[in-house]
């Protein structure tokens, strides 16, 4: 099963930025690592993954670089200084909203 | 059509990072196809999978377009800039025609609102080569040149209307001098003032073109050619020999026409189409006027008409490939050929015309044919 399209979407950054965050990667590895690190429920569109890409490096937020070392030649990504604490604060926003969406979802399941 | 080839003539972004986006699409293209063959499926299955995975390469196009999207608001300001123009213009004909304004002098430079407004155009035209070209020093693409190129069109074809032996002006030395009795007085009529405008902003257009193509591998040997045609036309000029002027500026304005919507996506040709339109109605007006004025206007606007109807379509097929651009320069000259027939024999030159547009017509057809099905396809 995999994750509904639109929550994908709407973290896409913050899967990408996690990916990073690891270590410096090109697009296509980042897409297989997306959906390695959720056993396959992220699927992240591939075709909507430069876009992301690009705009996060527009946005400083990572920084892409070319290498030859694995005989092709390819665009690697690494996160940058304000990439890292972006995710940071992404992941903190991220947990709040979790939980008190299970809050909400708790008390509408069973009512105090 | 292959992706990565639909992919790259969807994405208008400049030369130098367009090469990397295609380069790095390419790396994740192979890279996807291998993963998708190991499992033992076919290279065009393969291919299959790749393309309906990675979905419509024109949308993906346009969100990376819009990411490396090089005009903001100073490349919209700039577009404004040439609508701006026709404060100066407006001030330098109310200085020469007003009556009220004839009490502050009758020489030249004793007109301070002609004086203004021509240094005001003078000041814009120069602004405008300069931040071309630093634009295209910095791999930008002056986007902003069209809005400049079709206001400098809207100038002549304004003292046209109002004006019936405008284009001869073209021509002509446009001023007229008289002695006055103290020296030289100076009478210029507002559309010669139109043209004047026109002849300052066009040329710097041109230059900033020129410089364009110059540092564009693709179109430097063009470049140079076109300059060498226009060198030996000047030259032809000076020796007194007569020689087909209006041919050749139409060239110049194709070229113009090509490097502005060079590499464009689909939704440029519509722009790309109405500035060719503009500008060879403009030209063949002033051609036809020109070489013969007696012709009834119907029968010019018709030919006028029919004549830059091929030139869109002419533009609409050759638009994929920057090698097919050259079909482009080629039926400028048939057009212009066609029209020389038309006036020899309207017969003839009518069924010329009716050939090359069934000709053009049929692979744009098949084309946007295919260009439907491949892209239902994908959408499946």
């Amino acid at each position: 099963m995999n994750a509904p399209k639109e929550l994908v979407k709407g973290n896409a950054v913050l899967m990408i930025l996690s990916c990073l965050a690891r270590e410096s990667m090109h697009g296509y590895r980042i897409a297989r690592a997306i959906e390695e690190m959720s056993d396959g429920y992220f699927t992240l569109g591939e075709g909507s993954l430069y876009p992301h890409l690009h705009q996060l490096e527009k946005d400083q937020l990572i920084e892409g670089y070319w290498d030859t070392s694995s005989g092709r030649e390819r665009k690697y990504y690494r996160i940058t200084e304000h990439g890292t604490a972006e995710l940071a604060r992404r992941s903190e926003e991220w947990q709040r909203f979790y939980s008190k969406l299970n809050v909400m979802i708790g008390l509408a399941i069973d009512p105090v | 059509m292959d992706y990565l080839k639909r992919f790259e003539r969807e994405l208008d972004i400049s030369s130098v990072e367009k090469k990397q986006v295609v380069k790095e699409m390419s790396a994740h293209i192979e890279e996807m196809k291998e993963d998708v063959m190991s499992k033992g499926l076919s290279a065009e299955d393969a291919e299959a999978v790749v393309a309906r995975k990675l979905g419509n390469p024109a949308k993906i196009a346009a969100r990376l377009g819009a990411i490396h999207e090089r005009s903001g608001w100073k490349s919209m300001l700039l577009s404004i800039l040439p609508f701006l123009g026709v404060v100066p213009i407006l001030m330098m004909i109310l200085g020469t025609r007003n009556k009220g304004m004839d009490g502050l002098g009758t020489l030249y430079f004793n007109r301070p609102l002609v004086l203004v407004g021509g240094a005001l155009v003078i000041l814009l035209s120069i602004t405008m080569l300069v931040i071309g070209i630093r634009e295209i020093l910095h791999n930008k693409r002056p986007s902003w040149l069209a809005s400049f190129l079709a206001a400098s069109m809207f100038l002549p074809l304004v003292a046209f209307i109002k004006n019936k032996y405008a284009p001869m002006a073209l021509t002509r030395s446009h001023f007229d001098y008289t002695d006055s009795g103290d020296g030289f007085s100076f009478s210029p009529y507002w559309h010669e003032i139109l043209y004047s405008c026109f002849y300052w902003i066009i040329c710097v257009s041109v230059l900033v073109i020129i410089f364009a193509l110059l540092r564009d591998g693709k179109w430097k040997l063009l470049t140079i050619s076109a300059l060498f045609a226009i060198a030996l036309g000047a030259r032809l000029v000076v020796f007194n020999i007569d020689i087909n002027l209006a041919l050749l500026s139409a060239v110049m304005f194709v070229i113009a026409g090509l490097v502005v919507f060079a590499k464009h996506r689909y939704s440029t040709t519509s722009r790309a189409s109405l500035f060719l339109f503009v500008g060879y109605v403009f030209f063949m007006i002033a051609f036809a006027n020109d070489i013969d004025p007696d012709n009834s206007k119907f029968i010019v606007i018709t030919r006028i008409l029919s004549s830059a109807v091929a030139t869109i379509l002419l533009y609409l097929r050759a638009a994929n490939k920057w090698t097919k651009y050259m079909v482009i320069l080629c039926g400028t000259v048939i057009i212009n050929i066609t029209d020389y027939l038309w006036k020899l024999s309207p017969q003839a030159g009518q069924s010329l015309l009716s050939m090359a547009v069934i000709t053009v017509m049929i692979p744009i057809l098949f084309e946007i044919r295919t260009k439907r099905s491949n892209e239902l396809l994908v959408a499946d």
